[in-house]
């Protein structure tokens, strides 16, 4: 009787062991670009920024711009065609992993956040219209 | 002791931390000192209704509360008379500087509004959302209370009472009584 | 004046449950009848209040009464009529209002139901729990949850719902029914808690839940099905369940849930595993209110975005006190829970259950963990972080799987203990033909351990039910002179609970091998196509006509026409709404029984007149919609009373009596 509440034990934690390592190697971080220029990690991972306006080059299958925060600015190709809330100054979130210098992302979500901050000096003529909301 | 009071005790120990670290995270509302895009500072330049121009690196020395709004959303109608009431009480301190920047929205509609219901604060229109992004803003209202020194001391993300704003202007260590 | 009434209404609500709570103590704390039977009076109250406060609601949306700020932030002129209704739980103080009025729904059938036994302790005790929840959350309303505080300035005209809210009918169904789902366990909750305190925790207390826990069960599970099946036909990302944090706080009282309604079988039969029962449910009332916590507070990250709200610490609060609550009521009562008798061998129907138990609640863990993971670390450290999809389905398919086996296996194995016999003679042919079909699909290259492993255990499955059935007819035509359909009918009345369930399974069955075809087969593309050009997609050829734009005061529509030949004209679109930014895409939908083309607008046309459609292939999908409609009917047949006759003595088990065959089917059946 004893044995066998020892296995079951041993046997849980085990499983348990097994589950925590699994989801150590898929948690996904989300750091701000500042942040992620400066530490580009292995595997994984989502950055968050505002597209800079002007750099949106769109191609077949993809599309390649710059992404912004806190004063630094990276690159980015995208597989796959952007969202239709994908503009100048949209805020948003890539996910998918470094290579080099650049970053390749094959999900791209428009977000609301408030981790976004213009490089200083910078001036944002290019932004869209905020528009007529009164609708 | 018997198995199954070790076992529920056990889990109730495991429910008591977990809650502890919810509690920590959960969000009561109330603005915030430590987040967001406290600590940032903002770099802005607008001309209110009136014609006047206020710019960032002028206001430095002052506290600025900076609120952004718009005549349609319903918590920024819902925040109004905290607003008020809070302009009210300060208007005639000379360090307080009270500015809301409407985003979203036309300017026919807003100065209809301000004539209406008699806004007393600067209002400053925002059609490209320069300002918005220099203070990170994808949504209204959006409090902000910048300190003496420039640099964002409290954020509301949500609307705001009299006592947030009290307390956020006591942050920046700005403002009378 | 409405927002008045509505508050009034509210405040009825709360003070009827403060009363009903407080002439049923004292009933019970003076021994008094008369106060028990007056104390029931209250619930009737606190319905017919729930019901004034909703339909106050309701008048105020349609009659757009924007001084009251939840209808001004909720409809709008432009709204059409069925989205004026649906705007009732748009929103957080409104779903409140639907909480509250489905669980006064609830306990008033409850106490209906109950009246003969209104002087018994267990049933007041039950009320006065379900009427403390009550209580809580009609005074969530009162106070951080108004739905009817007013507004200072009243507006022109309100912004209307949530683009995403206004978009698909589907809207009116699937929030009521995860509510109605939801909500309902907190009877079988309440008289758990009533079984502990009163220290009746024997069979009684199960027989007393059964139905509504089976009712709430089947609506959870429907709304769980229309959750997935708004994501993939409405907001047209292509699947249909993300591991969420939301859908996930949807799953979690959904797995304790279903482990409770099996694991009770073994407490009515043999009277054990009772603490587990009352475990399972506990927890799954807890579940529910973390879920509830989970999705309104805005603690973990979420693309199901709801606006802020201040009531996360109230129910953080709540939660804590019912979590410690349940926790201290077991530990008081914990030396006389465990049941009497132990589980005579590992190879009987109580040790399937018990796996079972294990299973449902290690599922349930895991998907808990994943989901509260991101709140732990980030009280530690300072960077966001989201636990991927990969986690989930690594730690859940192998779960998964083995719940297919045991759910094929477990009918099938009988009370007690079986001899070798037995069991090899019931388990032969479905094993046979899950091995066939395994051989099968590895000699024709089906990709995927998993898929192969799971359509196996599927055909062993239906197998394994489909003997259940036949044997039954069987020995029912032995006995009488009846056709195949007529026996079947009087089988399946003679013992709805056995057999409403196997068509459950049935529906499980259908729901796994879609799940499993489509995570595993899908093929998705991107065409970029001008007019008139098309392009051609595993089999389907795709034509752009052009495009057609729809303006209504509601919203305005671009839509690409596409032709697919064969098949018709398919139209994917995206909506914008006026006071919002950007738009909301409605994807294009061919159903077939092996696989649906899925087509989506990802950008509408632009100058040079070209659009970017995504095309994708899932297969088996709409086996995803059939096997909840089957899961839903095998419920309803479940809960039909059934028509017993006088028992069949069992005779004997020994496998060379000419009828084994009807002793099990007997067996099968009692």
């Amino acid at each position: 009787m004893r044995v066998r509440w020892a296995v079951v034990a041993v046997g849980c934690l085990a499983v348990a062991g097994m589950g925590f390592v699994v989801l150590k190697n898929n948690v996904v971080y989300l750091d701000p670009v500042s942040e992620a220029v400066a530490d580009k990690a292995d595997g994984r991972t989502r950055i968050g920024g505002a597209v800079v306006p002007g750099t949106i080059d769109g191609r077949e299958g993809a599309v390649a711009f710059e992404m912004t925060e806190g004063g630094v600015v990276m690159d980015v190709v995208h597989e796959g065609s952007p969202p239709d809330l994908f503009e100048a100054c949209a805020p948003v979130v890539v996910e998918g992993r470094w290579a080099g210098n650049t970053f390749e992302s094959d999900r791209l979500l428009i977000r609301h956040g408030n981790e976004y901050e213009p490089p200083d000096g910078e001036s944002y003529d290019d932004c869209p219209d905020a528009g007529d909301g009164s609708g | 002791m018997s198995r199954v009071r070790v076992v529920a005790l056990v889990v109730g120990a495991i429910v008591v931390a977990f809650g502890v670290v919810l509690a920590l995270n959960v969000d009561s509302g109330s603005p915030t000192t430590d987040g967001g895009f406290v600590g940032k500072r903002p770099d802005y330049s607008v001309r209110t209704l009136d014609g006047d121009l206020l710019a960032s690196d002028e206001l430095v020395g002052k506290t600025v509360v900076v609120n952004f709004w718009n005549t349609w959303c319903i918590p920024c109608i819902d925040e109004a008379p905290a607003l008020d009431a809070f302009y009210e009480e300060h208007k005639d301190d000379p360090d307080l500087v009270f500015l809301g920047v409407v985003r979203d929205d036309t300017e026919s509609a807003v100065t209809a509004y301000v004539t209406e219901y008699d806004v007393g604060w600067q209002i400053a229109m925002d059609p490209d959302s320069r300002t918005a992004l220099s203070f990170g803003v994808t949504g209204q209202p959006e409090t902000f209370v910048v300190g003496p020194d420039g640099v964002v001391a409290a954020e509301q993300r949500f609307r705001v009472s009299v006592e947030d704003l009290e307390a956020m202007v006591q942050a920046a260590g700005g403002g009378t009584s | 004046m409405r927002s008045a009434l509505g508050y009034l209404a509210i405040a009825v609500g709360t003070a009827g449950s403060v009363l009903g709570i407080a002439t049923l103590g004292a009933g019970l704390h003076l021994r008094r009848d008369s106060l028990l039977r007056a104390g029931r009076r209250y619930v009737g109250v606190v319905f017919v209040a729930a019901i004034c406060a909703f339909a106050i609601m309701e008048s105020a949306l349609f009659a757009h009464d924007f001084s009251i700020k939840y209808v001004a932030g909720n409809v709008a002129r432009a709204t059409p009529g069925l989205y004026t209704f649906t705007a009732a739980w748009a929103a957080l103080e409104g779903s409140i209002l639907l909480w509250v009025l489905a669980l006064t729904g609830y306990l008033a059938v409850t106490t209906w139901h109950f009246r003969a036994r209104a002087t018994d302790p267990l049933v007041a005790w039950a009320t006065i729990v379900a009427l403390g929840v009550t209580l809580f959350f009609f005074a969530l309303m009162l106070g951080p949850a108004n739905p009817f505080e007013e507004l200072s300035r009243v507006p022109v005209d309100g912004t209307g719902p949530n683009p995403l809210l206004q978009n698909h009918p589907l809207v009116a169904f699937h929030p009521p029914m995860l509510y109605l789902g939801y909500v309902g366990f907190t009877i079988p909750f309440s008289f758990a808690v009533a079984a502990l305190i009163t220290g009746r925790f024997g069979e009684g207390w199960l027989a007393d839940v059964r139905r509504t826990t089976l009712v709430a069960w089947a609506f959870l599970t429907v709304g769980i099905i229309l959750g997935a099946w708004w994501s993939y036909e409405v907001l047209g990302w292509g699947g249909y369940w993300g591991w969420d944090p939301v859908e996930n706080a949807s799953l979690l009282p959904w797995l304790t849930g279903t482990a409770f309604i099996h694991s009770v079988m073994v407490q009515e039969r043999r009277g054990m595993l009772r603490v587990w029962n009352i475990s399972l449910v506990l927890a799954t009332f807890c579940l529910t209110i973390l879920g509830t916590f989970l999705t309104r507070s805005g603690v973990v990250e979420s693309v199901h975005s709801f606006s802020e709200s201040s009531i996360g610490p109230w129910l953080l609060a709540f939660l804590g006190v019912v979590a410690l609550g349940c926790v201290a009521l077991i530990s008081w009562r914990a030396d006389k829970l465990r049941s009497p008798g132990r589980i005579d061998s590992p190879v009987s129907r109580e040790a399937a259950f018990l796996v079972n138990n294990l299973l449902f609640a290690g599922f349930a863990l895991v998907v808990l963990t994943g989901t509260v993971f991101p709140l732990l670390a980030e009280a530690f450290q300072d960077r966001r972080l989201t636990v991927g999809e990969p986690y989930f389905e690594r730690m859940g398919v192998p779960i998964g799987i083995a719940l297919l086996f045991f759910m094929a296996v477990g009918p099938l194995l009988p009370w007690r203990a079986t001899s070798g016999d037995v069991l090899r003679r019931r388990l032969l042919v479905p094993a046979w033909v899950g091995a066939i079909t395994l051989v099968v699909l590895v000699v024709a290259g089906a990709d995927g351990v998993a898929q192969v492993v799971a359509f196996s255990l599927g055909a062993f499955a239906l197998t394994s039910i489909g003997r259940t059935v036949v044997i039954g007819i069987r020995a029912r035509r032995r006995a009488r002179a009846e056709s195949v359909p007529v026996a079947a009918v009087r089988m399946v009345r003679g013992n709805t609970r056995l057999y409403g369930g196997l068509i459950v399974h049935v529906g499980v069955v259908l729901v796994a091998v879609a799940l499993a075809a489509s995570q595993g087969y899908v093929v998705k593309r991107e065409v970029t196509l001008t007019e008139g050009e098309s392009a051609t997609v595993r089999g389907y050829t795709l034509t752009y006509l052009g495009t057609e734009i729809d303006r209504s005061p509601q919203k305005t529509t671009v839509k690409a026409l596409v032709d697919v030949e064969g098949l018709g004209e398919y139209a994917p679109a995206i909506s914008t709404f006026p006071n919002s930014r950007g738009g909301i895409g409605t994807p294009s939908v061919h159903t077939g029984f092996r696989e649906d083309l899925y087509l989506t607008l990802i950008s509408s046309p632009n100058e040079t007149g070209t659009v970017t459609l995504g095309v994708q292939v899932n297969p088996m999908i709409v086996w995803l919609w059939i096997g909840g409609g089957v899961m839903v009917l095998g419920t309803i047949v479940a809960l039909i009373p059934a028509r017993r006759r006088s028992r069949v003595p069992v005779t004997s088990e020994s496998p060379e009596s000419p009828d084994s065959e009807l002793v099990e089917a007997v067996e099968v059946a009692t």
